[in-house]
């Protein structure tokens, strides 16, 4: 047994001789009588002295409890499992699930959340200390478990409690702060599981302390599944709710280019997106842009409502090869984590792009050249490379390729077919372009190969489309994709000019393996798909089922889109979005191992990792399977632009940098009060607390309170205390 | 009797009256103005007076030649032969100093004998007065003359109550010592050996001597109202109680009742006339009361 207010006891428990003293004082204070018929009053005294005496005994105990159990029930004592203490010679496990994700930094009036969450734990863990037998207790933090939910080294592995634990405990916690992580409680739950594995030699209470935010514990069925195997494990679950109230918040949720990174010196338009998390409406929010640390003008965002994403379009030029940085932030508020979202990209003189053409003379590739590397001022990034179908059966380095464009190829061999694949798989892209060399037996059987190769769908046969005097909707309509969002609206006019008169229609008999697994691009206006989109591993492939160029064939012109102004356009939004991932953009999210990989040829296998702050460190790069060095530049890395130095084996080194985001959702402070808990988990056995009211509902977190006990313990003495006081003659009828 | 003579009639006007005398004749007066029907009166032959009639007269005494004359309703009283002897013994124990109201039991019972006394001496009867505790201390002349009422008061007005009670003795002594058959009134609180006392009684009783016992007790010792810690010290030996005395309040009363019972039952196996009166009772009331009763069971004998 415990008490929440201990010193209590030292000033109550003497009251306790308080009938004693009285009862002594008024035997000095009695009043005296001198009395005739004491003979009556002997007899009477005679036949009941030992039931008076008894019974006086008794009245003492009974004002002795009264006060014992007054001062006890305002020291706010509280049972913890003494029984279970007493069959397991008193070990006591206490296992901490903390929520260290960042949302937990929430910060108001002076105090945040994680701060409320330490001292909670620390406050449980110290009154533990003051529990009979040995009291254990393990720290998991939220974070850890959600890297890796095997882990058998939790923040704080199972200590046994003293005081000089306790003490280095504080200093630890002290130090601690939230993760940039939007760990959430699944992963914790599932560990503790391991962590408290059924003992009867010892009694087991898991508290998890926590914001519970919605988004974190929406959930909930899956959450009350892992609670309720965790409460078959653990005497004692307990939910404590640590911060206040939903504060304004406002999150930059996106910064990317709008279609991958550009080369140096090319236009690139960014996207910047601001969720207002917090519930009232922010009139007027400005946003500050650093390029390479660098300012440009800021972008305004306007007024953002409740639950409201806006986002910005902004232009940028990296002018330089290299790396580069971007950083979009806005002021600071209740969760300084989200506030701020950073970009890091490579950018060349120029992007490689393979274009093999099958086309007769080459005609197709012409105008693909002319639509990525106009030349002059034109600059697009693009350096297309133009080779024939045989390049790709020996291509050992496809990879230097933002993107692989196969204009009307009659035909490739297994091996180019396996590169083109394994290319895709890694994340390039490759786009299609069907025509007059085409053979639809080679597409069917060795492309599409029942979906499980690059072409989205089989084809038939080439079909015109006839021209329709009445319909004034023009031939290719486009979908709302990334690739031709550019031409939606009233920028559509020059593409409704494009005219189509051949194109691959598709196998009747066709249909997508699974929904999703191809996309519709943009089709005819007879609805015949025209340009389908099909993931491919990590990577994308987009066939175009008419020709590019407009050159004539055997059976006529296939279109004249080639010599559209939209064309160029076109062609630029398609590799940019193809190239996408391989010009990619270094980033990674915060929490998460942050690392490097490299060939290893020719490289020392020291890399010099430089955090955000400005410090730096040397890590070791390690082979991975795949034969290639990796060096972990920090296992919970924090937010902002890291640098890695590489060095080759001739002292020159290579840079890279990473642009490390914290998960946007998790700053969404809308959380869950003890009532939302209770409906959305109906089913779950655990106890909810507050943090902030930890001290006083202490004896609910930590054990069993006996105040209700001692108050009807006490009724039940002052109960006794009358009725023996009214036989005994001290009250009156 | 009037409600001004009961107004001074009560314990704490009797007290304002500072002689026992005086304090007698006071209570005897409102006793009589009250009492119609004198226990006494009306068994002589010689003519005294007349008195004109009043509601509860005996009929037997109206003098119809008288109401033949004057058309009012007389009734004639007689000289009582004056040939009863009286002694009234009073107990001037310890105990009887106790008092919780106006008179302790010791002033109320020396009113009570004097007030006797002096209705005997209106009735010529011969009254003696004798005082004792363990033993006689005081005894005056047996006399009927009215100026006897002064030697009896002062020797109750001389006494201090002391020493323990030991009636039983005394009534043995006062029964031998007494040839002539007469009455003994016994005014006491009895707190003493209750079968010694009830064998003097008997002895009295033996002797041919009409016998009447007032038994004078406080009202506390009746209904014991203490409350809060108290200690008891016995006014006649040394015994020592502390206790809280609601708790004993039961068992006291048992006793006490046990005791009164033992009390009456002797006395009425006995012939004794028996009363017992509180000392916060009008003592007229109270003498009235057991008068008439004593009347009463004369007549039923």
């Amino acid at each position: 047994m415990s008490f929440l207010y201990g010193q209590l006891l030292t000033f109550g428990l003497p009251l306790v001789a308080l009938p004693i003293a009285i009862h002594l004082i008024n035997l000095r204070r009695r009043k005296r009588v001198e009395w005739a018929a004491m003979d009556f009053l002997l007899a009477s005294q005679k036949r009941s002295r030992n039931w008076i005496l008894l019974q006086q005994l008794l009245l003492m105990l009974a004002r002795t409890a009264a006060i014992a159990a007054v001062v006890l029930m305002l020291a706010g004592p509280t049972l913890r499992s003494e029984w279970g203490a007493l069959l397991s010679g008193g070990r006591t496990h206490h296992l901490i699930l903390l929520d260290d994700s960042y949302s937990m930094s929430d910060a108001w009036a002076g105090e945040d959340t994680f701060a409320e969450a330490k001292d909670a734990a620390l406050a449980l863990l110290r009154d533990a200390l003051d529990e009979p037998g040995t009291q254990e207790a393990t720290i998991v933090r939220f974070s850890d478990m959600r890297l890796d939910p095997s882990l058998d080294e939790p923040w704080l592995p199972r200590t046994t409690l003293s005081l000089e634990s306790l003490d280095t405990l504080r200093a630890r916690l002290s130090e601690l702060g939230p993760a940039e992580s939007d760990a959430g409680p699944g992963p914790a739950l599932s560990a503790a599981a391991g962590l408290i594995e059924p003992n009867p030699d010892e009694s087991r209470i898991v508290y998890l302390f926590s914001d519970f935010r919605q988004r974190q514990w929406n959930e909930a069925k899956r959450l009350e599944q892992q609670l309720g195997s965790l409460e078959e494990q653990a005497d004692q679950v307990h939910l404590v709710q640590c911060g206040q109230g939903q504060h304004p918040n406002l999150t930059v949720s996106t910064l990317e280019p709008e279609a991958g990174g550009r080369a140096a010196g090319v236009e690139t338009w960014f996207r910047a997106g601001i969720t207002n998390n917090g519930q009232a409406r922010v009139p007027s929010v400005l946003a500050e842009v650093r390029q390479d640390g660098r300012d440009l003008p800021a972008i305004d965002f306007g007024a953002i409502a409740p639950g409201e994403t806006v986002q910005r379009r902004f232009r940028v030029v990296f002018r330089e090869t290299g790396w580069h940085s971007l950083r979009v932030a806005v002021e600071g508020d209740a969760v300084a984590a989200d506030n701020t979202r950073y970009y890091a990209c490579e950018t060349p003189d120029s992007y490689p792009v393979l274009v093999v053409d099958g086309s007769p003379e080459r005609v197709d590739s012409f105008y693909l050249r002319k639509a990525l590397d106009p030349g002059g001022k034109g600059l697009a990034g693009w350096a297309p490379v133009v080779e024939t179908a045989s390049y790709l059966r020996n291509a050992e380095d496809l990879d230097r390729y933002a993107a692989v464009f196969l204009l009307d190829v009659p035909s490739l061999d297994g091996s180019a077919i396996e590169r083109l694949e394994a290319y895709a798989s890694a994340g390039g892209g490759v786009a299609l372009f069907l025509g007059p060399s085409t053979q639809a037996a080679f597409l069917n059987e060795r492309l599409y190969r029942d979906g499980q190769g690059l072409l989205p769908a089989p084809v038939d046969r080439p079909v015109q489309l006839l021209s329709d005097p009445l319909n004034p909707q023009a031939d290719v309509v486009v979908s709302d994709a990334p690739v031709f969002r550019v031409f939606s609206g009233q920028r559509n006019s020059f593409l409704s000019l494009a005219r189509i008169n051949l194109y691959y229609g598709l196998r009747p008999d066709w249909r997508p393996a699974e929904e999703g697994s191809v996309r519709l691009l943009a089709s005819l206006r007879n609805r015949a798909p025209l340009v389908l989109e099909k993931p491919f591993g990590a990577g994308v492939v987009i066939a175009q089922y008419t020709r590019l160029s407009p050159a004539e064939s055997r059976i006529g012109p296939w279109n004249n889109w080639a010599t559209n102004p939209a064309f160029p356009i076109y062609m630029n939004e398609l590799v940019g979005a193809m190239s996408a991932n391989r010009r990619g953009a270094a980033s990674a999210e915060a929490g998460i191992p942050l690392a490097v990989g490299f060939d290893p040829e020719g490289q020392t296998p020291s890399v010099q990792a430089f955090a955000p702050g400005g410090s730096s460190s040397t890590v070791q790069a390690e082979p991975d399977e795949a034969g290639r060095l990796t060096a972990v530049l920090s296992p919970r890395p924090e937010s902002g632009v890291w640098r890695a130095e590489i060095t080759s084996s001739d002292g020159k080194t290579e840079q890279r940098l990473i642009a490390v985001n914290v998960e946007p959702g998790e700053g969404d402070l809308s959380r869950l009060d003890g009532a939302a808990l209770a409906a959305a988990m109906p089913e779950a056995n655990y106890r909810h607390a507050l943090a902030k009211d930890f001290r006083r509902g202490e004896q609910q977190l930590a054990g069993y309170g006996l105040g209700d006990a001692l108050l009807y313990a006490l009724i039940a003495v002052i109960a006794l205390e009358q009725w023996l006081a009214f036989r005994t003659g001290y009250h009156s009828g | 009797m009037t409600q001004d003579s009961k107004r001074f009639l009560h314990p704490d006007a009797i007290r304002r009256v500072g002689r026992l005398e005086v304090r007698a004749k006071s209570v005897v007066e409102g006793l009589l103005s009250g009492m119609h029907r004198s226990p006494y009166f009306g068994r002589s032959i010689e003519f005294l007076q007349h008195r004109q009639y009043a509601p509860g007269d005996d009929y037997r005494h109206i003098d119809w030649k008288a109401w033949a004359k004057k058309d009012r309703l007389y009734v004639k009283q007689f000289e009582e032969d004056s040939n009863l002897r009286c002694s009234i013994l009073v107990d001037t124990s310890r105990s009887m100093a106790y008092g919780s109201g106006e008179l302790d039991k010791f002033q109320y019972a020396a009113t009570a004998a004097v007030s006797l006394a002096y209705l005997l001496l209106k009735q010529h009867d011969s009254v003696q007065c004798v005082t004792f505790d363990s033993e006689i201390r005081t005894r005056t002349t047996l006399r009927s003359t009215m100026g006897h009422l002064t030697a009896i008061s002062e020797s109750l007005e001389a006494v201090e109550p002391s020493d323990r009670t030991a009636a039983g003795g005394v009534l043995e002594r006062v029964a031998n010592e007494t040839s002539r058959r007469g009455m003994v009134v016994l005014v006491s609180d009895l707190l003493s050996d209750v079968d010694a006392t009830l064998r003097g009684l008997r002895l009295l009783r033996q002797r041919g001597h009409d016998t009447l016992v007032l038994h004078v007790m406080d009202d506390d010792e009746i209904d014991f109202p203490f409350d809060g810690p108290m200690r008891f010290d016995g006014l006649e030996d040394a015994q020592q109680l502390n206790c809280n005395p609601k708790a004993l309040r039961e068992g006291y009363l048992a006793a006490l009742e046990a005791f009164l019972a033992k009390v009456r039952r002797g006395c009425a196996s006995l012939g004794v006339d028996y009363a017992l009166v509180r000392t916060s009772t009008p003592l007229d009331a109270a003498l009235a009361e057991f008068l008439s009763k004593r009347l009463a069971a004369r007549r039923k004998r």
